[in-house]
């Protein structure tokens, strides 16, 4: 996440989401689905995409698409 | 380096990805990416954000269907392009397909085909791009086909945001990015050194014999002959090829020499190290002769074991991981970037040539009884050239460059030559030297300045490769009998030191001519000769 929004780590809140997150504009959104598509070897559909948008969404994507 | 991204569709994180591939590169990158959709805006407004920017590069991505949509008007707009961004080098994508289409094949067998349309269109940018300097197409269609349109397009990406590529489109359009931005640079590597032994032919010529070599056109051996076929190609283009190989010299050379097979011959390699001595010293020798940087060289070497020892004692030698199979060889040469260019030079095309001579003057300088007998065996020939509208550029290049036989170091340009050239008060001499190996070109410059009674020796160079085989002896002559027929009684000639002309102060004093007063004197008294080996001419026949 934080590579994608091109700042550190321990700079993102708690619970990161496109809500409280400067650098998470629609760009940066691509290019985090990009790098965890590529990360964890998953695809997600067009219409889920558009609602990753926090980290707690994103990690019960993940795991449950790993399932 | 500052690059500028047009599109019809998202380039932004192809963009940023160049951004950082070129980052390891050591190129660092400023980059200006317009929304997408406002090419048009950014290429016509005179004060457009991307014209502000002032970018070294500019990235035209346009998507196939849109540009054929009006070819006129997108052919107008490319143009156009070129003149908006003057001092930018603007890479324009071709058209290609980047959304689905129905009804396959009505492309080609009818006039409303799209694939048509774009091969058209294509044609009329090739044109265009060819006949401006600073319009170059990149091939999308290519990446497409290499790389297979189902795994670099994302089709939900174009949907979300308007980009056609998923994460390996990204990547493999960064990396056909950065090694087209990377020959534009100049950074094209200059020597393609080669082992010998399953890397130009199959087998191993010291134990299985010529004979028994794999390299013809028969079934399982014509990879070999594919890949010298591609290596050819490349040194028809300015690179130079080298051989490092652990092999006894003869026994190489003789297949090399003597195989039917063989596409490359003696002739076209540059410098070759074939013994059994440790590779990365043979590796530097080689740079040392070839007169380049070890950056400049790419090592190919089917061994992955001597891949791993250059690669780690010689750093700065590019080492690609050859694959296994030598059905492969060819089509990896064709993907490696280290020698791509835009556009090949009279010069490219030549290189070749002239380093083979050069090694055959090596090799004949160190095999001759004496200098004299070398020098006879050559049958150099001194053309004297008149300043005109060919060899006033070089002249005065020989000027900015020569530093070390050069008796004054005065810079000229051109139009300082131009000048002098036109006018009563000056003579101007330039030679140009061959011998029976090849043409070495114009190397030598005389300028005189004829001031009274005396003519003074302003400017004296030759060029470093023709050293020592008496084409300063004979220019120094020329300059003198140019003087006297000028009407001059002598020719008064100064040495002005530098720290790098020693040379120069080395060959005046081997001429033993009389002094005052800090000149050098030559008077028509003087027993003025032409070296005995040379034979001089002025453009129009013997002197």
């Amino acid at each position: 996440m934080a590579s994608a929004f091109d700042c550190s780590p321990a700079s993102l809140p708690d619970h990161p989401s496109v809500d409280n997150v400067e650098g998470w504009d629609s760009l940066n959104h691509l290019k985090l689905i990009l790098a965890v598509e590529q990360a964890f070897n998953i695809r997600f559909s067009t219409a889920k995409i558009p609602d990753l948008t926090s980290f707690e969404v994103l990690l019960e994507e993940i795991k449950s698409a790993r399932h | 380096m500052k690059i500028a991204f047009l599109s019809s569709y998202t380039m932004d994180l192809v963009a940023e990805r160049t951004r950082y591939l070129l980052g390891a590169q050591k190129i660092e990158v400023e980059l200006y990416i317009a929304p997408f959709g406002q090419y048009r805006q950014e290429i016509l407004a005179p004060d457009s954000p991307s014209r502000q920017f002032a970018p070294d590069i500019v990235i035209l991505a346009v998507e196939g269907g849109e540009l054929i949509s009006d070819p006129d008007e997108s052919l107008k707009l490319i143009q156009q392009a070129s003149t908006s961004y003057p001092t930018a080098q603007v890479l324009v994508y071709t058209a290609a397909a980047l959304k689905p289409q129905v009804l396959e094949f009505l492309e080609w067998n009818s006039p409303e085909s799209h694939r048509l349309a774009m091969a058209r269109f294509n044609c009329r940018l090739a044109e265009s791009a060819q006949q401006t300097a600073n319009l170059k197409l990149l091939d999308l269609q290519r990446l497409l086909e290499q790389s297979g349109s189902d795994n670099l397009l994302d089709n939900r990406f174009y949907n979300l945001a308007l980009m056609p590529f998923g994460n390996i489109g990204i990547e493999r359009l960064a990396q056909h990015l950065v090694n087209a931005i990377m020959a534009l640079a100049g950074k094209r590597k200059k020597c393609l050194v080669l082992d010998l032994d399953n890397t130009l032919w199959g087998g191993i010529v010291g134990e299985d014999g010529i004979e028994h070599l794999k390299l013809g056109q028969e079934a399982g051996v014509r990879s070999w002959l594919e890949f010298q076929r591609q290596l050819l190609r490349l040194y028809e283009s300015g690179v130079l090829l080298a051989i490092c190989s652990k092999n006894d010299e003869a026994v190489a050379l003789d297949v090399i020499d003597k195989h039917p097979s063989m596409v490359l011959r003696r002739s076209h390699f540059a410098a070759w190290r074939i013994n059994w001595l440790d590779k990365a010293e043979n590796m530097k020798a080689l740079a040392e002769e070839l007169n380049l940087g070890l950056d400049a060289f790419v090592f190919l070497d089917d061994s992955p074991h001597e891949r791993a020892y250059i690669k780690s004692s010689l750093p700065e030698v590019t080492v690609p991981e050859l694959p296994a199979d030598p059905s492969d060889y060819a089509m990896f040469l064709a993907r490696l970037p280290y020698f791509e260019t835009f556009t090949l030079t009279a010069e490219d095309k030549k290189r070749g040539e002239l380093y083979a001579a050069e090694r055959t003057r090596k090799t004949l300088a160190e095999s001759s009884v004496s200098l004299e007998d070398f020098l006879k065996s050559l049958d150099i020939t001194i053309t004297l050239e008149q300043p005109n509208q060919f060899t006033i550029p070089r002249i005065a290049q020989l000027t900015q460059k020569t530093n070390q036989l050069n008796l004054t170091t005065r810079r000229y340009t051109e139009a300082d030559i131009r000048r002098m050239a036109e006018s009563n008060g000056w003579k101007i001499l330039a030679v140009s030297v061959s011998d029976r190996l090849g043409q070495s070109g114009l190397v030598g410059v005389a300028i005189l300045a004829l001031e009274d009674k005396t003519a003074r020796l302003d400017s004296f160079l030759v060029s470093c490769r023709v050293l020592g085989r008496g084409v300063e002896e004979a220019l120094l002559s020329a300059a003198a009998f140019a003087a006297f027929e000028c009407g001059a009684n002598g020719l008064k000639i100064e040495f002005i030191q530098t720290n790098k002309n020693s040379v120069a102060l080395t060959f005046l004093e081997k001429c033993h001519l009389h002094r005052d007063d800090g000149w050098y004197l030559i008077d028509r008294q003087d027993d003025l000769q032409y070296p005995a080996w040379i034979k001089i001419e002025n453009e129009q026949g013997p002197h």
